[in-house]
């Protein structure tokens, strides 16, 4: 399991993470959702090694170094990928530095998405890179699966059929932790929601018992938020002069 | 190994077709305008005057050093470029790898050396190339293999490819490979970070300045030799001094 404890980060004199705890235990799908800048980017990038911190993270009970990193895989929107490679040779990095990558694995999801195998990824469309990007890290053989905004940029036909596809072929031991804005989209399909405010997790809540409280994904996200739904009405009455 | 070898391939996978085009239209261009002033100084001055120019003074005249120079920067704004990030962040792919990101900066350095010393031999192919196009040229008559040795001792540019027995290019050369090396696999390092490499503006600004010498110059030969182990040494030293961010 991936556990957070007390993890805090700054920018300058900003708090971008205030002492999260967070467990990822095996097996789950985990949506992060926040509005922009709450830091799920920070959250992620922290639990990758990417940034400094302060806290503990810890990856199956080890500090994450580049001796266990290849346990955890990520697909961002900002791409990782090499834009001047093909995905064929992604395909041979990635055999190379990931023991566990799945051909089989990588093959289906390339004809899934009629992704071109022998095209540089730079002549990619986004909808196409973000398509690679996520098989990229589908692929990798990682048992933590991060992904931060990676249908940004696809259609909702393709993201709906890439939802299926995943609960398809997840191992019961794989872990995703998936950060969107795509609420409703994602709702039936993630396990389990964490919700994080200001650098603060405000909200964590299994789809167990979500359904057993008869609330749905989206009303659990407008409460712990305190979203006010006359919010819109008012301004526009304050705008217009006309009641709604 | 072989993942050091798979790091290297992905720099080669990354530039080598823009790098090898470059070179061929080096050669091409060099060809062009070589062929241009030998035939011009056949016909003109060999069979009219009844004398025709040097060996030296037909390589000086078709200019064929600034060619190089023109492929040395192109090849060096490619090589530089590769691992830069613009739209995406290659970089957290590279710090993700079994081998750490200062491995994967000596496996583009050492790749990047394979390019400038690959360059450089290429370049001494085709000069060869050309004196084998000017003794072959029936106008100017029975020439001797001295022709050819003289035009390296005698132009700068062609000793300073070919120092013959001055050995000290022959060192120069070769680690100004190396510095060129790091310089360039230094550059998308400190790209990735925000920073600005300028260890490579130097250096190109130093060869530009100082490859070309005269025979014997010890003086310049040994200023270039101590720009490259400056450079070399604050690249690596950056590298080396930079922390990986795992906390």
């Amino acid at each position: 399991m991936i556990e957070l404890k007390k993890v805090r980060k700054n920018y300058g004199g900003k708090v971008a993470l205030r002492d999260v705890d967070l467990l990822l235990p095996r097996g789950e799908i985990v949506g992060l959702f926040g509005e922009n800048g709450a830091g799920k980017t920070t959250l992620m990038k922290c639990i990758l090694g990417f940034l400094p911190y302060d806290g503990t993270i810890t990856l199956d009970g080890e500090p994450v170094t580049p001796k266990n990193i290849e346990k955890i895989s990520f697909a961002t929107s900002e791409h990782s990928f090499f834009p001047g490679l093909s995905p064929k040779a992604h395909k041979d990095f990635y055999a190379e530095h990931f023991p566990k990558f799945s051909n089989a694995r990588f093959e289906g999801l390339m004809d899934f998405f009629e992704l071109p195998k022998n095209k540089l990824l730079k002549h990619f469309s986004v909808g196409q890179k973000n398509q690679f990007e996520v098989i990229l890290s589908l692929c990798q053989g990682a048992d933590y699966i991060i992904m931060d905004e990676p249908f940004a940029g696809n259609d909702v036909f393709n993201r709906e059929d890439f939802y299926k596809v995943l609960l398809g072929i997840l191992e019961p031991n794989e872990t995703i932790l998936l950060s969107t804005h795509l609420i409703e989209e994602v709702s039936n399909f993630i396990g389990r929601a964490v919700l994080i405010h200001r650098g603060e997790i405000i909200g964590d809540v299994s789809a167990l018992d979500l359904e057993e409280s008869g609330s749905s994904l989206i009303d659990f996200v407008k409460n712990t938020y305190n979203y006010r739904s006359d919010r819109v009405s008012k301004t526009l009455e304050a705008l217009t002069g006309k009641k709604e | 190994m072989k993942k050091y070898l798979s790091v290297i391939m992905l720099s080669a996978r990354s530039s080598i077709y823009k790098v090898f085009p470059v070179m061929i239209l080096m050669i091409a261009a060099q060809y062009f305008l070589f062929s241009k002033k030998l035939s011009l100084a056949s016909v003109s001055e060999g069979s009219i005057a009844g004398s025709f120019p040097s060996l030296e003074m037909v390589i000086f005249e078709s200019r064929i050093m600034w060619v190089l120079f023109a492929a040395f920067l192109v090849i060096t704004f490619f090589l530089c470029r590769t691992g830069c990030e613009f739209k995406n962040k290659q970089g957290y792919t590279l710090k993700r790898l079994r081998i750490s990101e200062k491995g994967v900066f000596f496996c583009q350095a050492l790749y990047n050396s394979a390019v400038y010393l690959i360059l450089w031999g290429i370049q001494i192919m085709t000069a060869l190339w050309f004196c084998h196009m000017y003794m072959s040229e029936p106008v100017f008559g029975d020439l001797g293999s001295q022709t050819v040795f003289a035009a390296f001792y005698r132009n700068d540019f062609m000793h300073s490819i070919l120092p013959l027995a001055e050995f000290g290019i022959y060192i120069r050369n070769a680690v100004l490979a190396v510095a060129l090396g790091a310089a360039s696999a230094v550059f998308p390092y400190k790209q990735r970070m925000g920073k600005i490499g300028f260890e490579i503006i130097l250096l190109t600004a130093a060869c530009l300045l100082f490859f070309v010498v005269e025979m014997g110059s010890i003086d310049f030969t040994g200023l270039m030799i101590m720009i490259c182990l400056f450079v070399t040494f604050m690249t690596v030293r950056f590298v080396m001094g930079k922390e990986d961010e795992y906390a």
